[in-house]
């Protein structure tokens, strides 16, 4: 055991460091940890103008609230890219140690880029006759959502890049000394933002003579839908709930490291859910990105919930009764230190096995419940880290049934029973 | 007065031990502040810190992070899992203050 140890300090460990030290996977997590108000916006407007309660209903319709509810989501969830392509930019930057305004200046040419490469000009149906219209100056919304949202992340990590070797290679403005330092700085900036800007010009001119049209149909087709099926696939998702659970098996931060992933594979399918849920109609994907908190990781990674339960209330040892007592209020928020240090589950090869299981049953449980229709899809609400264990489940699906609250702590606890007594 | 700072991914499950750290540093009357931020944060921060410690489950950024911060004057150590796991306010404030020596 003690070799086993060894190894995995030597090996392991540092492995784990560099990816969750990775600074493209830092990006994109702390890109999004700061577009969650943007994405709690839309989501809770959403469930606000679409609870199916019939005298609910008719208030916020009398008092024009409904208006009021319903547009947010058109501008947050339906436009989430734009907003991600800029903080994922300017995350990316403060990786790269540029200072503040520099980082800020570095999102807002994400963002420029992102927007050169949407060719303008709408046409559809004029409404009352059949005639085709088109308006030139118009900017389509297909791809500013969730259909947008590979090439804004794809833009917001690739502007900082080029940024920084424009930066790190000195290939900058510059200005003779007399001229003061603080001016100096902002004519540095000039080289990159131009070289960006005709690079991405160039970009959406090459794309205007392929087949695709534009970037974004191309990242769509090429990416996204290969992605998706990716993702929509269990198979993929419980090898997330694998390698997490594994980590944390060797005592490290196993959600830290695979949440970027889930980020990037899962957001899209939530935006989607979200989208059709404000439509009335249920979500197109089985899995999203808060399938995580909701279905796999209940009272934290390994869905400890029920084995705190189980200990507080049950345990024989006063240990384990005290250290259940103590877990029981975190781990309701899904956080489960106490648990993984303090029982411990870390390097406990008689744990590993529920560790591994246990979130793996309950969101199988889950999955198949949704996808034989007991219960709805998410709705694509983000849940975020730390959110207490019953709140995930009511904003997430609709209020009525909810037999996963209930059901999967208590599978957590009838796996857990045989081990701890 | 002792400035403490704990960091681990989210600076979540690090609150909760600043707490008991805290009151078992005042019923031992010891002028210590003790805050906890993530990781990610604490590269920016300003405030004083004379004894870093990282949570168990980060324990993989200690080299990293004691060869940039040890060279400034503060203590970097690693939390014991055991005494992490139990909320162990007193005893990881009493290796805190050991550091310090």
């Amino acid at each position: 055991m003690n070799n086993l140890t060894g190894l995995i300090e030597k090996y392991f460990v540092p492995m784990a460091g560099k990816l969750s030290k990775n600074k493209f996977l830092k990006a994109i997590s702390n890109g999004f940890s700061v577009l969650l108000p943007i994405t709690m916006i839309g989501a809770i407007f959403t469930l606000l103008s679409n609870l199916q309660i019939a005298p609910y209903q008719s208030f916020v319709k009398a008092v024009h609230l409904k208006e009021i509810f319903g547009f947010a989501p058109k501008v947050t969830t339906d436009m989430l890219a734009v907003y991600a392509v800029f903080l994922i930019g300017k995350a990316l930057a403060e990786q790269y140690d540029f200072d503040d305004n520099v980082s800020t200046i570095v999102g807002a040419l994400s963002l420029f880029s992102f927007l050169v490469l949407i060719p303008l000009g709408v046409s559809g149906k004029a409404e009352k006759s059949q005639e085709i219209v088109s308006i030139a100056g118009a900017m389509p919304t297909t791809y500013l959502g969730a259909a947008g949202l590979f090439t804004a992340m794809i833009v917001g990590l690739l502007v900082p890049f080029i940024y920084q070797i424009f930066i790190n290679h000195n290939i900058v403005l510059k200005m003779p000394e007399q001229v003061p330092p603080t001016i100096a700085k902002s004519f540095s900036a000039l080289i990159p933002a131009f070289s960006i800007a005709f690079f991405f010009g160039l970009i959406r001119f090459l794309f205007s003579l392929t087949p695709f049209g534009d970037a974004n149909s191309f990242v769509y087709t090429m990416l996204k839908a290969p992605l998706a099926n990716l993702g929509a696939s269990p198979a993929t998702f419980i090898l997330f709930i694998l390698v997490c659970s594994l980590m944390w098996f060797f005592g490290l931060h196993g959600g830290m490291i695979v949440m970027p992933f889930i980020n990037v594979l899962y957001t899209a399918a939530g935006l989607e859910n979200l989208e059709a849920y404000a439509n009335g109609v249920a979500g197109p994907n089985l899995i999203t990105n808060s399938s995580w908190i909701v279905f796999a990781s209940l009272g934290g990674a390994g869905g400890t919930l029920g084995l705190c339960i189980l200990m507080a209330f049950m345990a024989k040892s006063s240990r384990y009764k005290t250290l259940g007592k103590l877990a029981l209020p975190a781990g309701a928020c899904g956080i489960n230190e106490p648990i993984t240090f303090g029982l411990p589950m870390v390097l406990n090869t008689i744990m590993i096995i529920p560790l591994i299981i246990t979130p793996i049953i309950t969101f199988l449980i889950s999955y198949f419940m949704i996808k034989i229709g007991i219960i709805p899809p998410l709705n694509g609400t983000t849940i975020p880290l730390g959110t207490p264990v019953v709140f995930p489940d009511a904003v997430s699906l609709p209020v009525y049934i909810h037999i996963q609250t209930d059901t999967a702590p208590c599978i957590s606890f009838r796996i857990r029973m045989n081990q701890i007594y | 007065m002792i400035h403490i700072t704990l960091i681990c991914a989210a600076g979540m499950s690090t609150s909760m031990l600043t707490q008991r750290m805290q009151k078992a540093a005042e019923s031992k009357n010891l002028e210590v502040e003790i805050i906890a931020m993530p990781e990610s944060k604490f590269r920016k921060y300003k405030g004083e810190t004379e004894v870093l410690l990282l949570g168990p489950q980060v324990r993989y950024l200690f080299e990293e992070i004691k060869a940039e911060f040890q060279p400034k004057g503060m203590k970097v150590a690693v939390i014991d899992m055991r005494d992490y796991g139990m909320m162990n306010g007193e005893k990881v404030l009493e290796d805190a203050c050991k550091l310090l020596g």
